[in-house]
């Protein structure tokens, strides 16, 4: 019993060590997950900083081209009006000219114009026709003009800029209120604002859309608040920096738009639409996610830094339904997402890319061996190394690229042309004499996950198409895969040779039009109203 | 009795709601006549009820001139620290409410009180109110008077929403400032494993910056299960708070993690809409879930007897129907806001004509 005390002092001692361990423990449990934070969010601020710098490198790049162009179109420009400034010199000089001058005269003066005109014209002529000088003009009679109302004389004020929160509101009111829409889609997008030189998904599935009568407000990447917005001249579209659109997006998600169907499209695994989502959801919108690229992949490559796999699961498990470009990219999404709804929804043909005289062509299957290609020469796509080891293997033949992107420095065999950007009309007529269509990117699992849009292109300008190995592609019509530079060059021989028949070509494009894949899209949407049971609680409320 | 509420900037809708709806009963029974005050311009611009009138108040000649121009009876400080510093410059002659919207740590209530420059303070939360009663015993420096959140019983009442698809939901509400929603990951990923038929969905967070709601976001992906049948719905509009409850009602429960939750507001919705409520038997839980309502408090930390209530409580409908019964009788006998509300304007009425004197 002596050592009792000295026992319960011990076991004091020890429960008292015992818990400030523990509260010690539980401090740094804390301060470990006050860390996570920290780091997660440093993290997440440099891969927001690199992926910035990499976007403003290719912004850069591409101002610098079109700043080029601009200046070739100028350059053009005034070589055009100093040819029509010589043409109007000419017509000028010229007889008819000189008589329709006085046959105007004529009849402004003798004809319409008062007595005093007359005579003063009748002196003029008798004097010209016996070689005097004409009289001189009488002097002028001041004449008091009626009072010009203000509407003739005043230039209309330029309308006052209307704060976009309001244009928005506008829209969202304008597609309530019109009784012929029927539903209205949000397209969050990672790309530039809508322009005529930029085709990708997002762009055409909201052109489609605005075509076939859906209101879109199409929600787009811009880098500084100051950038201006492009004002729509179409009244069913509305273009909205990304900034605006996330701010705005609570709004969005809670206008009624009189009980039309509103569906929300997340064109990139952005982290504000995971926020929103669900939000949408239950407010009663339709979610859709469009993986259109194999993310992870960029992310690995360096190449999309800002991307998180967790943001993309949470929207493939809380969309209602996800589209993927390509088959690979579905059992990705499936495999994200197992028991959701995911489909394959390949990208597609705009019709109009096609020009009047090459629709239904097929490409010359003999004469000058010429191997074309349009698009992004960026060497994290493009083979540089193939394709200069395939030009060196068949110097005969010709290979033309189009595009931006190319790196500096490249030791190209002279055999191949670079011939930068250009229109679609110019490559609708340059691609006129080529043979094959090419498509050199890279193999790998990003190729893999990747469904060109230029195979439809190629196949509409009747060509047949030599890729690098693409899973998504090799079933085509007229599309052959090489591994290397040798089998490179092979399939581009038979490709030039290889017979064509343009109802094949035309029966695949047929159903790979932009406007099928927009009618998958609204089909979806129909499907998945009302499969969600968050929405069930728009619906008890509104019952 | 005209009372301003200096209120945080960061307030979130549905504490705006709530407040908006007491204040909106002061103005509407008692002829009372509320006004909000903002000492910078709120995050959001919640709708406040016709009779509440708002002031934003930027500079401190503002908040000078408005007690000036409007003599208020009492200001009443909604849980944040900056109008003290104003207070000095501005000396207002009247007395000063300290209400807590969260439930805070003891250490911080100590903190508060230790110099306090309040005369008296309104707390939501019952074992907080027990353990400053223990502490001060029953002489705290200031009155600090126990007013719990109160819930309109007409319009959060049993409701009949059925889900298209027949999932069960289990709900986690409340504001992510605290821990809670952080905890409810592992909890909800432990059930999840036992349960395909269950969805976990979180609401609240709008405010929480974008590294938080990743960070949630990875800790849901880093899950075996819950990441195919999780949801944040980061905003949700306070008035359609009963058509989800009932929704939720109808299949599953509200899912409380531990005892670190911001307000018990969230528990006494739940409640008064019938829908079961399962929690860690600690803190204010154990004072709120009494008697039939106790079947849904598990051992804290204990994942598996959490599972075991769980699992009970979505399967026996027996015991659902009880737990939604006595829920709803125990929201209208004291979380009523009718009753509440009388209550706390008692309180206020007493503190603006001579502060009481004890806890």
């Amino acid at each position: 019993m002596e050592h009792s005390p000295r026992w319960a002092t011990s076991r004091w001692a020890h429960e008292e060590a015992l818990a400030d361990m523990q509260s010690r423990l539980t401090r740094m449990e804390a301060g470990l997950v006050s860390l996570h934070q920290r780091v997660d969010a440093l993290i997440g601020r440099v891969d927001a900083q690199a992926w910035r710098m990499t976007e403003m490198a290719d912004r850069m790049t591409e101002m610098a081209d079109r700043s080029g162009q601009l200046a070739n179109g100028l350059g053009e420009l005034t070589r055009q009006l100093d040819q029509v400034a010589q043409g109007l010199h000419e017509v000028r000089s010229s007889g008819p000219w000189r008589w329709f001058l006085r046959l105007r005269r004529f009849r402004q003066e003798c004809l319409h114009g008062t007595w005093a005109q007359r005579r003063s014209y009748l002196r003029g002529a008798a004097a010209q026709s016996s070689g005097r000088e004409p009289a001189p003009p009488p002097p002028p009679v001041e004449v008091t003009l009626p009072e010009a109302s203000a509407t003739e004389v005043s230039m209309p004020a330029p309308a006052p800029e209307v704060p976009f929160e309001q244009r928005v509101d506008a829209f969202l009111d304008h597609v309530a209120g019109d009784p012929a829409i029927e539903r209205c889609v949000v397209m969050f997008s990672s790309t530039v604002h809508l322009r005529p030189d930029v085709g990708n998904r997002p762009n055409r599935i909201t052109e489609t859309l605005i075509k076939q009568g859906v209101p879109v407000i199409y929600s787009y990447w811009r880098w500084w608040d100051a950038e201006p917005i492009p004002v729509d001249g179409h009244p069913l579209l509305l273009q909205s920096p990304v900034d605006k659109t996330v701010a705005m997006m609570e709004r969005i998600a809670r206008h009624p738009l009189g009980g039309k169907q509103r569906v929300f499209i997340a064109s990139i695994p952005h982290l504000a639409c995971a926020r929103w989502v669900n939000v949408f959801n239950a407010s009663g919108w339709v979610t859709l996610y469009e993986c259109r690229d194999d993310w992870d992949g960029f992310y690995r490559a360096g190449a999309a830094p800002w991307y998180q796999r967790c943001v993309e699961g949470y929207l493939v498990n809380n969309c209602d339904a996800t589209l993927c470009t390509a088959r690979a990219l579905q059992d990705k999404m499936r495999h994200m997402g197992p028991g959701r709804t995911v489909v394959l929804s390949p990208n597609a043909l705009d019709p109009g890319f096609v020009s009047a005289e090459n629709q239904g062509r097929t490409a010359p299957r003999d004469g000058d061996p010429i191997i074309g290609y349009f698009g992004h020469l960026s060497p994290q796509w493009f083979d540089w190394g193939i394709l200069t080891e395939a030009a060196r293997s068949e110097p005969t033949w010709r290979f033309e690229l189009i595009g931006r992107g190319a790196p500096e420095g490249l030791q190209l065999p002279p055999n191949v042309r670079l011939l930068g950007p250009r229109t679609p009309t110019e490559i609708n007529e340059i691609a006129r004499s080529w043979r094959v269509g090419l498509i050199p990117f890279r193999m790998g699992p990003l190729s893999d996950a990747v469904d060109p849009i230029k195979v439809y292109e190629y196949l509409a300008l009747g060509l047949p198409v030599v890729s690098l190995r693409m899973a998504q592609i090799a079933g085509y019509p007229y599309v052959l895969q090489a591994s290397d530079a040798k089998q490179l060059t092979g399939q581009l021989a038979v490709a030039m040779r290889l017979p064509l028949d343009r109802q094949v070509i035309d029966a695949f494009l047929k159903n790979n039009r932009w406007e099928d894949r927009v009618q998958q899209l609204l089909a979806l949407a129909d499907a998945s109203r009302q499969a969600d049971p968050l929405k069930g609680v728009t619906a008890g409320l509104s019952a | 009795m005209r009372i301003l509420y200096l209120v945080p900037p960061s307030l979130s809708d549905h504490d705006a709601a709530r407040l908006g709806l007491r204040l909106s009963w002061l103005a509407a029974n008692r002829g009372a006549s509320p006004h909000v005050g903002f000492l910078s311009p709120p995050d959001r611009e919640p709708a406040w009820p016709a009779g509440i009138q708002v002031h934003l108040l930027t500079e401190a000649w503002e908040l000078g001139t408005l007690l000036n121009e409007c003599p208020f009876n009492l200001i009443v400080v909604l849980d944040w620290h900056r109008p003290y510093l104003l207070f000095e410059q501005a000396n207002p002659p009247v007395a000063i409410v300290h209400e807590m919207i969260a439930n805070p740590d003891l250490e911080t209530v100590l903190d508060l009180l230790s110099d306090p420059p309040m005369d008296a303070m309104v707390i939501q939360s019952p074992y907080l109110h027990s353990m400053l009663a223990a502490h001060f015993n029953k002489r705290a420096p200031v009155p600090v008077c126990l007013v719990p959140p109160c819930v309109p019983t007409d319009t959060f009442r049993p409701g009949s929403v059925q889900a298209p698809a027949q999932r069960r939901i289990v709900l986690w509400s409340g504001s992510p400032e605290r821990r809670g929603w952080l905890d409810f990951v592992p909890l909800a990923d432990e059930l999840a494993r036992g349960r395909d038929d269950c969805e976990f969905w979180v609401i609240g967070g709008q405010s929480i910056s974008d590294q938080a709601g990743g960070h949630l976001l990875r800790q849901v992906d880093r899950t075996v299960t819950l990441k195919y049948r999780f949801r944040w719905i980061q905003r949700f509009d306070y008035w359609r708070l009963p058509s989800l409850l009932a929704l939720v009602s109808g299949s599953g429960g509200l899912v409380l993690a531990t005892g670190q939750e911001d307000s018990l507001a969230p528990i006494v919705e739940a409640l008064a809409c019938g829908c079961p409520v399962m929690a860690p038997r600690q803190r204010d839980y154990e004072q709120v879930l009494r008697g039939q309502l106790a079947a849904g408090l598990h051992e804290p930390d204990a994942v598996q007897d959490a599972g075991a209530v769980f699992g009970r409580m979505l399967d026996d409908r027996g015991l659902r129907l009880e737990l939604a019964a006595a829920g709803r009788h125990l929201a209208e006998a004291r979380y009523d806001l009718n009753m509440v509300a009388g209550a706390y304007l008692e309180f206020l009425v007493k503190c603006a004509c001579e502060p009481p004197s004890s806890c």
